[in-house]
């Protein structure tokens, strides 16, 4: 017994504890003692100002749930009020960029280079969340949705273009002036004959030039110029005031493949853009034109 | 000396086994009180907000898709009063809008992004394809494909059973709403149908072939929910009602 390490000096009675000999211990129990050692001061400091604390919080913040909402705490703080307070101040006090953005027009934006670097840091971030879903992160688009980066515009790409689109939509039903027009199908709802419409896609083929059956597009033209001419244009350059693409170029939103043109003609197409109009605010929409229009693309 | 007071306070505790399991009921029921009482006034925790409805019979088949898929692993349904998030995704979520959720789709695992706003950003062909192969439209994307969905039909002969649970949970379904439920589940996602009824008793609810072919499949519900979430709730944060920031 002892060699312990706890055993009590001898000067000290078996149920004083030498680490803490203000307080009685617990007396040994079949030759075994349990000491009571207090823990270092620093702890229990620590321990009531945090209890103190805990107690602050509750009086200045919302914090006890009663039956009817939380107490709401001295300060009246709510993350929603902060939040609409932050988002106020932000509206009342705008910086001097945003003052400039807002009062120049796209174009004079464009040109001025720090207004473009403004416009292009925010438009690249509001574009990654809002529009490269489906054009891509960098306007590339995908088979369907369109490319962004090319001159080949269904709409327009023209300043005031991009900016109607992107606050209208296209074909979007929540937007009642959307851009609209409906190709027919030209197979589904029986308006042409299945051999028809096989030489007309040898005619569509062969208005940008790809190998074609020539003695079909020749049977096909006059297909064209009733069924088609009046959005595609007689010579199939398209036509932006209904968004009719180009058929002259080799640029196919659905695949120039055979079996694509077939399945257009066929079953119709039509692509839907939602409208941001009520979504972004208006100098977002316009920092949005100015970054698509440095894809590149822009008219 | 206080710690030696406390200290002793503790120790005469200890050894009463009755006062100190007295003692410890005390402290849990502080814990029990504060998480269970607000319970049964939990009506109160909902603003008022206008626009709100239960689901329409192909949301609520498309919401339990959602949930049956694990959905809300990666995708949270709960914009946070913060500057940033209402800048990305749009208003913060209110409890409102989760009012008919059984179970809710809070919280803060965003392996993708959240989803409470996504109703109305893009189109439904680009969910469909998105669903069927996400990395055809976002080469970054991590999501795993949900092409079957398309492929799987969807029986309304069980919806209104669905919609009779949820009743029971508390969400204001009508009768009439249970028996039609059939019959608005076809409706909705058939732009050749009478959706007259649908539109009276679901009010602003879209009315489209979802998936684009002419059966009723799983991704008819599935886009009809996803297009409706975030939609309903009619207010803007920007300049709250402040019943909103109670």
């Amino acid at each position: 017994m002892n060699d312990t390490p706890h055993a009590p000096p001898p000067s000290l009675p078996p149920n004083i504890d030498p680490l803490a000999p203000e307080r009685h211990g617990p007396l040994s129990f079949d030759g075994i003692r349990e000491l009571d050692t207090n823990p270092p001061r620093i702890w229990t400091v620590i321990y009531i100002t945090s209890a103190l604390a805990a107690i602050w919080l509750v009086v200045a913040y919302p914090a006890i749930p009663m039956l009817s909402g939380s107490t709401h705490g001295v300060f009246e703080w709510g993350s929603r009020a902060s939040l609409t307070a932050a988002a106020q101040k932000a509206e009342a006090n705008p910086t001097d960029i945003q003052v400039r953005f807002a009062q120049a027009s796209i174009e004079q934006a464009e040109a001025d280079p720090l207004l473009k670097d403004y416009a292009l840091a925010a438009g690249r971030a509001a574009f990654g969340e809002n529009c490269a879903g489906c054009h891509g992160r960098k306007g590339q688009g995908v088979v369907g949705f369109p490319n962004l980066t090319d001159k080949d515009w269904l709409w327009g790409g023209s300043v005031e273009a991009i900016q109607h689109t992107l606050q209208v939509g296209v074909r979007w039903p929540g937007s009642d002036d959307a851009r609209v027009s409906q190709m027919p199908a030209f197979g589904e709802q029986h308006v042409l004959e299945r051999a028809q419409v096989i030489d007309l896609v040898e005619y569509v083929r062969s208005l940008s030039g790809m190998p074609h059956d020539a003695a079909a597009a020749t049977r096909a033209a006059g297909t064209f110029t009733d069924n088609c001419a009046a959005c595609h244009g007689e010579g199939g350059g398209g036509n932006q005031e209904v968004g009719a693409p180009n058929l002259t170029d080799d640029i196919w939103l659905y695949g120039g493949s055979r079996e694509a043109i077939y399945n257009t003609i066929w079953h119709s197409r039509g692509g839907v853009m939602p409208a941001f109009g009520k979504r972004l605010s208006d100098d977002t929409i316009r920092k949005l034109v100015i970054t698509v229009r440095a894809f590149g693309g822009g008219e | 000396m206080p710690s030696r007071r406390f200290a002793n306070l503790h120790s005469r505790l200890e050894r009463n086994a009755m006062v100190f399991t007295l003692a410890i009921l005390l402290v849990c029921s502080v814990g029990g009180i504060v998480e269970i009482a607000p319970l049964f006034a939990l009506e109160n925790t909902i603003e008022p907000v206008r626009g709100m409805r239960p689901y329409t019979p192909l949301e609520l088949a498309g919401r339990m898709i959602y949930v049956r898929e694990g959905c809300y692993g990666c995708h949270s349904q709960q914009i946070r009063p913060f500057r940033d998030e209402v800048e990305r995704y749009g208003a913060y979520s209110l409890a409102a809008e989760s009012a008919y959720d059984h179970p809710f789709q809070w919280g803060s695992k965003r392996t993708g992004p959240d989803l409470a706003r996504v109703g109305n950003k893009y189109s439904d062909a680009w969910h469909t394809q998105h669903m069927a192969d996400p990395r055809s439209v976002v080469p970054e994307s991590v999501m795993p494909p949900y092409a079957f969905l398309a492929a799987t039909a969807l029986d309304p002969a069980r919806i209104a059973a669905h919609v009779v649970a949820n009743r029971r949970v508390g969400v204001p379904y009508t009768d009439e709403m249970v028996q039609e439920a059939a019959a608005d589940m076809r409706a909705q996602a058939d732009p050749e149908a009478d959706a007259a009824g649908l539109h009276r008793r679901y009010p602003k609810t879209s009315v489209r072939n979802f998936d684009g072919q002419p059966e009723l499949t799983e991704m008819d519900a599935m886009v009809a929910y996803l297009q409706m979430l975030g939609t309903l709730a009619e207010f803007d944060w920007r300049r709250p009602d402040p019943a909103m920031l109670r």
